[in-house]
């Protein structure tokens, strides 16, 4: 099935750029008042289907990809020594430093305003990044660790793994995302199950990971088990202000509090939604957003309930949801979709410089609400500077 | 394109924009006929071939709760009208009418080797492979072996002189040669090293701890086997006295890897990779501890699914509830887990942890596609990944 819907979409892209011809060349649509461009033939995001409006032309997402860089626009830009195949999976933020981590190994370091790749060495597939102690940890499992000691000047990755009298797990944890506080002792991870039943770390999501002479030593905080379901992945993690939110396959969704605790405090929460939440985001005066497959957007004010927050939201796969505050959001996609949340609505965001490619997008890093990066499957992207240049 | 997906594509649209002809209770479908189209629900695939439509007289199809011919919901069915009566060998013609056991000789434990198949509705009995019924009487099935010197490959084959009978073929394939009747190979049977019956003895044997034995090698140049000492595999004789101590070095330490004297540089381990040991592994693979060897093995990260971005990651595929086989297999691909879905299942729920969970031929919900309904207040049946349609009654040709 998934061929033959292949086939209808191929198809359809296929047919893309002929329609597209026209719109390419037409001028940039202009900005709203946040500054988010809006494509003239858009609905304006207010409720319609912002992302799959045809136009006369038959092409429907034409006007969201221009060729080039404009205010408001997410735009396309290069990584020295990336191998094209590349999907980055994450973003740290500390200060001015950015850094996205991703497959065959990848780091992706912005220095002095131009992105180059390095590596950790191995071609392990990085998920997570976290930063402990002054030092940068990425991971594609707890037994693939990757520590850069910047604390003690290095610029180089060591290999760590989870060991020691209390690691007894028979298989290795795949780790999904990583996250840590900044005064904290430990470096929180979710992890994606096998589904093998006979396997002892089946349905573990969440472990905590913190550094002994040789080895890290690893507790398991969140294991899921009957009657949920074994199989359960959780796909992603976000905390403030002492409050960790771990984000699951099919709606499910934990509170983990008094952190350094041995155990935290893990609660249950209602995510109203069963569908699968790929990302979460606990902004600092606690309100917590969640997105997820299908269009999902949870949202949770301070003290409150979840309820959805997807008006005007084009249902595709969300994998990531970051801002700099409750009104200024933003999330982002498969199908190069990203969306920003203003306090008040949705608007989709323009993004220039991929040609045809509609790529997932897996992460974002908004460090102001000018300062903006999403990154994916073979792409980058960085919100377009004030006068409308590449980032 | 072939003409069948032509159709099958083109009845989805013409299904799609003719919708709107339907009333509440039965969908209607607008059908031009085509020269050799088929009847019955199959029909749908034609219904937009505008091209004949004009020549041809049109029919309107209407959904019914009927089982197209065929099929039939059995005792065993998990969705209507899901048994094909002309192949389910348990249910072959009719329900509940199963073609006898397949039968074979098992451990020794004689039996009529034979097995059956339901073709076109009725059961139809076949040999198992490599038997035969050479004696022509059914009682006894198929009672002979057709791995026998006497019936090789075929009744009646008889292999000449004392040739032995090996999968069916009569005689050695080279480089095997026949010694009394067993092929062996020259080149590396110590039994038979170069000759039958030239058996490779140590004059002098080592004690078991020097890692080295007779070895049937072909000598540099030479065709034929001969007969040598060497070290076990993994094993070297680093200090060049086989006498003294045999083969006294494991090849696997980073001093000596894979080699004597072959020293892995600049902190790089010594580890197996293709079985062989070497320093360091092939770029894009990444050495992966096994506690079996309890040394590291090289993996490629990118592509297995039992090591997929990282050591000992397995790619999940899905437990559907209502199967012990998975519809669905993990693949790896650039270092990333998917599930792929075996055809005519689906994941439809969005979690993989229940895999394909659906069976997009026979489910009225997700019929050919997900959230593809059928008209279920009918009941409506979905068969082979259609909404079962017929000749909507008291309709005139147009």
């Amino acid at each position: 099935m998934r061929a033959f819907l292949l086939l209808g979409v191929s198809t359809l892209l296929g047919v893309l750029p002929l329609a597209c011809a026209d719109n390419e060349r037409a001028a940039p649509p202009p900005a709203d008042d946040a500054g988010v461009v809006v494509p003239e033939d858009s609905d304006g995001g207010d409720g319609g289907e912002t992302g799959t409006t045809e136009t006369d032309g038959g092409c429907a997402d034409c006007a969201w990809f221009p060729e080039s860089c404009s205010k408001g626009a997410l735009c396309s830009v290069s990584v020295e020594a990336l191998d094209p195949r590349t999907s980055l999976f994450a973003f740290g933020v500390h200060g001015d430093q950015v850094t996205a981590v991703g497959t065959y190994g990848s780091v992706v370091d912005l220095t002095a305003g131009s992105w180059r790749r390095t590596g950790v060495g191995t071609p392990d597939t990085l998920r997570g990044i976290a930063r402990l102690g002054g030092d940068v940890w990425a991971a594609s499992s707890v037994e693939g660790v990757f520590i850069r000691e910047t604390s003690g000047g290095a610029t180089g990755w060591t290999e760590h793994q989870a060991g020691g009298p209390s690691y007894w797990y028979w298989n290795n944890l795949p780790v999904t995302a990583l996250f840590s506080e900044p005064a904290g002792a430990w470096v929180w991870a979710t992890t994606a199950t096998s589904c093998a039943p006979l396997y002892s770390s089946e349905g573990v999501g969440l472990v905590r990971l913190r550094r002994q002479p040789d080895y890290l030593e690893l507790e398991t905080i969140i294991q899921n088990r009957a009657p949920m379901s074994t199989c359960l992945t959780m796909n992603a993690l976000d905390g403030a202000g002492g409050t960790l939110w771990v984000a699951g396959d099919k709606g499910v969704l934990y509170k983990v509090t008094d952190l350094e605790a041995s155990p935290p405090v893990v609660t249950l929460e209602r995510s109203e939604t069963s569908r699968a939440l790929l990302g979460v985001w606990a902004e600092p005066s606690g309100h917590v957003f969640v997105v997820g497959k299908d269009g999902t957007v949870q949202h949770r004010p301070p003290g409150g309930v979840f309820a959805p927050l997807d008006e005007g939201v084009p249902p595709v796969a969300y994998h990531a949801v970051r801002g700099t505050s409750a009104n200024d959001v933003w999330i982002a996609g498969e199908d190069a979709t990203v969306m920003h949340y203003d306090g008040k609505r949705w608007t989709r965001v323009p993004i220039a410089g991929l040609g045809e490619r509609r790529p997932t997008l897996r992460a974002i890093a908004a460090i102001a609400p000018d300062r903006v990066w999403v990154a994916g499957d073979n792409v980058l992207l960085g919100l377009a500077r004030e006068d409308g240049s590449k980032p | 394109m072939t003409w069948k997906t032509t159709g099958v594509v083109l009845g989805i649209i013409a299904a799609t924009a003719l919708a709107s002809a339907c009333t509440a209770e039965t969908r209607s479908v607008d059908l031009g006929e085509r020269p050799g189209s088929s009847s019955g629900f199959g029909g749908v695939e034609t219904g937009s071939d505008a091209g004949t439509e004009a020549a041809s007289p049109s029919r309107l199809l209407c959904a019914t709760p009927e089982c197209p011919a065929g099929t039939a919901t059995c005792e065993t069915s998990r969705a209507r009208c899901d048994i094909d009566l002309m192949n389910d060998r348990n249910n072959c013609g009719a329900c509940g009418a199963a073609c006898p056991a397949d039968d074979h000789t098992i451990m020794g434990v004689p039996g009529l080797d034979v097995q059956f198949f339901c073709v076109a509705g009725k059961c139809e009995m076949m040999c198992a492979p490599k038997h035969g019924d050479c004696d022509g009487i059914p009682d006894n099935g198929c009672e002979s072996s057709l791995t026998t010197r006497d019936n090789c490959g075929a009744c009646g084959v008889q292999c000449p002189g004392d040739e032995p009978c090996i999968e069916g073929v009569c005689g050695c394939a080279p480089p095997l040669i026949n010694c009394h009747g067993n092929c062996v190979n020259p080149m590396a049977d110590t039994w038979n090293c170069g000759a039958c019956d030239a058996v490779c003895e140590d004059p002098s044997p080592a004690p078991w701890d020097f890692n080295y034995g007779m070895v049937c090698v072909p000598p540099p140049g030479s065709s034929t086997g001969a007969c040598g000492k060497a070290c076990y595999p993994g094993w070297g004789d680093c200090d060049e006295d086989l006498e003294a101590n045999g083969c006294e070095q494991r090849l696997n330490t980073d001093d000596h890897c894979g080699a004597c004297g072959n020293a892995c540089a600049g902190g790089t381990k010594c580890v197996l990779a293709d079985d062989t040991w070497q320093c360091g592994c092939p770029s894009g693979q990444r050495a992966c501890f096994n506690n079996n060897l309890n040394a590291h093995e090289c993996r490629d990260i990118l592509t297995d699914p039992y090591n997929c971005g990282a050591c000992e990651v397995i790619c999940q595929h899905g437990q559907e509830p209502d199967s012990v086989t998975p519809f669905s297999a993990g693949v790896c691909r650039g270092g990333v887990c998917e599930m792929l879905c075996k055809i005519g299942r689906a994941d439809c729920n969005g979690f993989a942890g229940d895999g394909c969970e659906v069976d997009l031929q026979t489910d009225p919900r997700n019929c050919g596609a997900c959230g593809n309904e059928c008209n279920l207040a009918l009941g409506q049946p979905c068969v082979k990944g259609e909404c079962v349609v017929a000749e909507c009654p008291d309709q005139e040709a147009r």
